[in-house]
Order: structure tokens, then sequence, then C-alpha cells
């Protein structure tokens, strides 16, 4: 049962690992996310039709429990907090602060988005086909390019917003 | 987005550049490739759209952490095999770093969990069949005429989840009488359970797990007495009580376990000739923030596996509900991610418009071995 799973997970873990990442905003989390999917893949009987879209549905709904579960732990952003200045003296403050900034305004751009055109560009940007982001979201088929081109549209321009405001000098957090 | 103007829409050049559509991709494709031949507006149009989609890729790719070294995929086959603990996956050596934050992230896990007085309650919505409220108090009982809406419906509702959380949200507000079934484990719908309950009488539990809930059952799950008989059930039901069943369980063992644990089967059943139409459930989490960070989901072994809109849902404390189109046969009520020690709440609704809730019947039985 293992054989394809195999493949799949050399071709995919990367993207996958990315695409949980831009949904959970940690990055070691997102590992741990990305390998309890698989868990739940090679426990799948029988092996879905359509391995990739299944893996992301399932990694777009453990992202889903973690983002709950960590509205409710608020004390987990304190850690991300701590994480953040103890990685900074590792690798220069300066690239780190920028780094983590950059990362929090593509953030803010990302949530600007509807949940549907967010969930569509992630997992285009992932890799899927059209039919497997069509698979993955419930979308039709033919609705994905409008989905796409309105999600990156307004990424764009959220994150310009937001490059706006932090040249200007608005702190955000 | 179509419009009569021949130009090209925007999520079709974008369909092109993302690669879904191609001269190669049938007609569709062909004549785009024909009309970006000498439509010069599309062209520049086209290049604006690549633009565009080469500046939202850049600023995704700006936020991302080089990719790190996938861990061995045996390591994923033995977790797959040992049950993937959620403990297991804390305990694996990555970095010392990463160590540290699942350390914390532990003691915070148990710290929450315990001493804390905990209840939990899933809602399970069964609709028994999609038929308009009109159509089915039309035909009454009539059972094989509702199975065949009820089947070609089913599969709709299952993709159309835009639709779907409002209605059950006045269900699950209008649902406030559930009728319960206590004897032999034995869990049915409304209908049934009054039928039942009235041949029964107060038969003694033989699972233990629903003796002890009698209590807390009892204050939330008393039905109206004229419910009882069949005229009632059909519209007391979907008007008055929503057609919910509310049943209990505790975990099979006292102090429940860590990690992926079952917390009890049961067997859901459809009468007559809808016997193989698939059932819709809605997984509904009602325990309290504070109370216990697990999640909660339905599952089965059988094939096919649960044809739901998501192939894995665990539902998290506090999440909205979840619906599951779910074919008769034994499903597992599962939890996971912290130690289960408490009462969970099952409750069965059928649809509000649905006038024929003995349809669906839920039965508790022993777990599979795995």
């Amino acid at each position: 049962m293992s054989e394809p799973w195999a493949t799949i997970y050399g071709q995919v873990w990367d993207d996958l690992v990315r695409f949980l990442d831009r949904k959970v905003w940690d990055p070691e989390r997102a590992r741990d996310l990305a390998q309890e999917v698989f868990v739940r893949a090679l426990q799948a009987d029988p092996v879905p039709d359509d391995p990739r879209a299944w893996l992301f549905t399932v990694a777009t709904n453990l992202a889903r429990d973690e983002a709950r579960t960590v509205i409710r732990r608020r004390e987990k952003l304190k850690l991300i907090r701590v994480d953040a200045e103890d990685s900074e003296s590792m690798a220069g403050p300066d690239e780190e602060l920028e780094a983590s900034e950059r990362r929090a305004m593509v953030r803010r751009a990302l949530e600007a988005l509807s949940e549907r055109d967010r969930e569509a560009l992630l997992l285009c940007e992932a890799g899927l086909s059209y039919a497997e982001i069509a698979a993955a979201t419930g979308l039709s088929p033919g609705a994905i390019g409008t989905t796409l081109s309105r999600a990156r549209r307004k990424l764009a321009a959220a994150y310009e917003a937001a490059q706006g405001d932090e040249e200007s000098g608005v702190a955000h957090r | 987005m179509r419009r009569a103007v021949s130009h090209i829409d925007e999520g079709r050049l974008h369909a092109w550049l993302d690669g879904a559509l191609g001269p190669e991709s049938g007609p569709e494709g062909a004549a785009m490739g024909h009309h970006l031949a000498r439509c010069e507006e599309c062209r520049a149009r086209l290049e604006e759209a690549s633009a565009l989609r080469e500046r939202a890729r850049s600023v995704l790719a700006s936020a991302d952490h080089p990719p790190s070294e996938a861990p061995a995929f045996t390591e994923i086959v033995d977790r797959a095999r040992s049950g993937a603990r959620e403990t297991k996956r804390a305990a694996e050596p990555e970095s010392a770093r990463t160590s540290a934050e699942s350390a914390r992230r532990r003691i915070r896990q148990r710290t929450s969990r315990v001493g804390l007085a905990w209840a939990a309650s899933i809602t399970l919505a069964v609709g028994a069949g999609w038929l308009g409220r009109e159509l089915a108090l039309q035909r009454g009982r009539d059972l094989p005429d509702a199975l065949d809406i009820s089947r070609k419906s089913v599969p709709a509702m299952t993709e159309d989840e835009s639709g779907t959380p409002e209605r059950f949200e006045q269900e699950a507000n209008a649902a406030e009488s559930p009728a319960r079934q206590k004897s032999e484990a034995k869990v049915v719908s409304p209908a049934e359970a009054e039928e039942s309950r009235a041949g029964r009488g107060e038969e003694a539990p033989k699972l233990d797990m629903l003796d002890r809930v009698d209590a807390e059952l009892a204050e939330v799950a008393t039905p109206p007495a004229e419910a009882a008989t069949d005229e009632a059930v059909g519209q007391l039901k979907n008007k008055e009580t929503g057609g919910r069943a509310r049943f209990a369980v505790r975990p099979p063992q006292s102090g429940g376990g860590v990690g992926h644990s079952a917390v009890g089967c049961w067997r859901v059943e459809r009468a007559g000739e809808v016997s193989g139409a698939p059932a819709r459930i809605r997984l509904t989490d009602e325990r309290a923030p504070g109370q216990d960070d697990g999640s909660l989901r339905l599952e089965t072994d059988s094939k096919p596996r649960l044809t739901g809109s998501d192939p894995a849902v665990w539902m998290p404390l506090g999440a909205d509900s979840v619906w599951l189109s779910v074919p008769p046969r034994v499903y597992r009520l599962a939890h996971r991610d912290s130690v289960l020690n408490g009462l969970v709440m099952v409750t069965a609704d059928l649809d509000p418009e649905v006038a024929t809730p003995a349809e669906v019947r839920y039965t508790r039985v022993e777990c599979p071995t795995p």
C-alpha cells in the first residue's frame, strides 16, 4: 500500500511543507503536519483516486484544525516570538528581522484574501493542476482560472499596501 | 465570466498561463490560441496577467524558509503502523530547537488537560433524505418514493458546501427536545427510540458507559411524550425536535487514552429500500473552551471511505460542524490529541425537512479490533 505514496512523498514533500507553512506560519509545525498528512495517507483505504488532491485536502484540514488550536492557545504567540529572538542571534539581526517582517507582510496580504481564493492560490502554487485544485476545493474546474486571477490581483495589491504601511512606519504587530 | 465580446476573459488568461488551457488542450484552448495570435489587445492582457502571476508568486516566495529535508519515508511508514500517535511525533528527534519546541508543546498540552472538568459533545445529524418538506408531507411515510429522490440529491448536497451551513444552523437551533434510547446501547432515530422505549420500558443498559451518563442524559434528552405516535413523529420531530436523538458514551477504558483512540462505534442503517443510500451526518463539536484540546471525528475502515468533502475531518474544540455523507456501515468515533476521560455526547439529528425520520437507525456496537 505504501508503494504509490513513497514516490509521491519524494515529489511532494517540499511543496506540501511550504503549503502548510503558508497556513500555519510555523515551519517546524508545517513539517510535523506534513508528516501527519502522509501518515494519514498510508492509513487511507483504499488509496484515493486523486492522491495529490487528497493529500492537500488533508493538509488543509489539519492546518485548519491547527489554526483553531492556535487561536485558543494564546501563549503560542509568545513562543513564536521567543523563537524569533533565538534565531536572530544565529543569522544576523538585521537580515532575520527583515525576513520576519517580510513574512508578516505576506501573511497579512494572504489573509486579505477570501478563504476560497487563498486556498486555490496556495494549491496552485503548490503545483497542483486545475483538475486537482477543483478536486481539493470543490470549485468547478472552469472557475479556477477566474478564482486565481482574483486571488493574485488581491494578493499583489494587499502586499503593496502592506509595504506602503511598513515604509511609512506604521506598526502592525 | 463569459462575455458577449469575443475577447478572452481574465480567468482564461490565467488558465492559459498555468497550463490548464493550451493550444493542444482541446477546442477551447485551440480557439484561444487562434484568438491570441490575431488579437493584440488580448496579447497585451496576457502579458499583464503573466506579470501579475509572477508578482503573486514572488510575494509568496519571499516568505518561504529554505526547503528542509524530508524525513525518511520509512519513518512515516513506522508511524502509520504504530497508529500515528501524536505523542510519538512530538518525541521525534529533529533539531535541538524542535525538540525544545515540542517539549514545550507537550507540556502545554498536558497542563491544559489535567484537572479540567471535561465534557464533549458531538452531534451526529442525519438527513434521511433530501426531499423538500412539502413533498415529504404530501407523501407521508411513503418510503420508496422518498428514496428515489434522496438518492439523487445526496451527492449534490455533498458537493454543495456553501448551501448547507445556514440550513442546518436553523435545524440546530430548532432541535431542543431530543429523544433518547438507553437500553442495550442502542441508539435509534427518534421514532424508533420512542417505539422501542415504549416496548422495553426502562430495561437496564448492558454497557455501563451508558449507565454512567444517564444523569447527564436525562437533563438534556427528555423527549416529548406525545412524540410516541407515528403521526406525531413525522411532523413533531421535524418541526419541534428536529428529529434528534441524543445518546452518550464514555471512552472504553476509564482514563481514556492519549493519541488516536476510538471512543465508540455505531452501525448506521437505513430502513427499507433506502438501505444502500448514504445518510447525511453532521459532526458538531459542542465542548466548551478550556475543557479539552482533543479533536474528534467519525471514521470507518470499510470501503468505500467516508465520502464527505473532507477525507480526514478532525473536529477540534470549538470547530464548526462538518457534514459527511455516510453510506450505511459501522463508524468509529475517534479522538486524538489529548487524554479522553470524560463524557462524549452524540446527538443524532434528522433533517427537519424529512418526514420519515425512522428510516435511519444507529446501533452502538463493539468496536472491531483492528
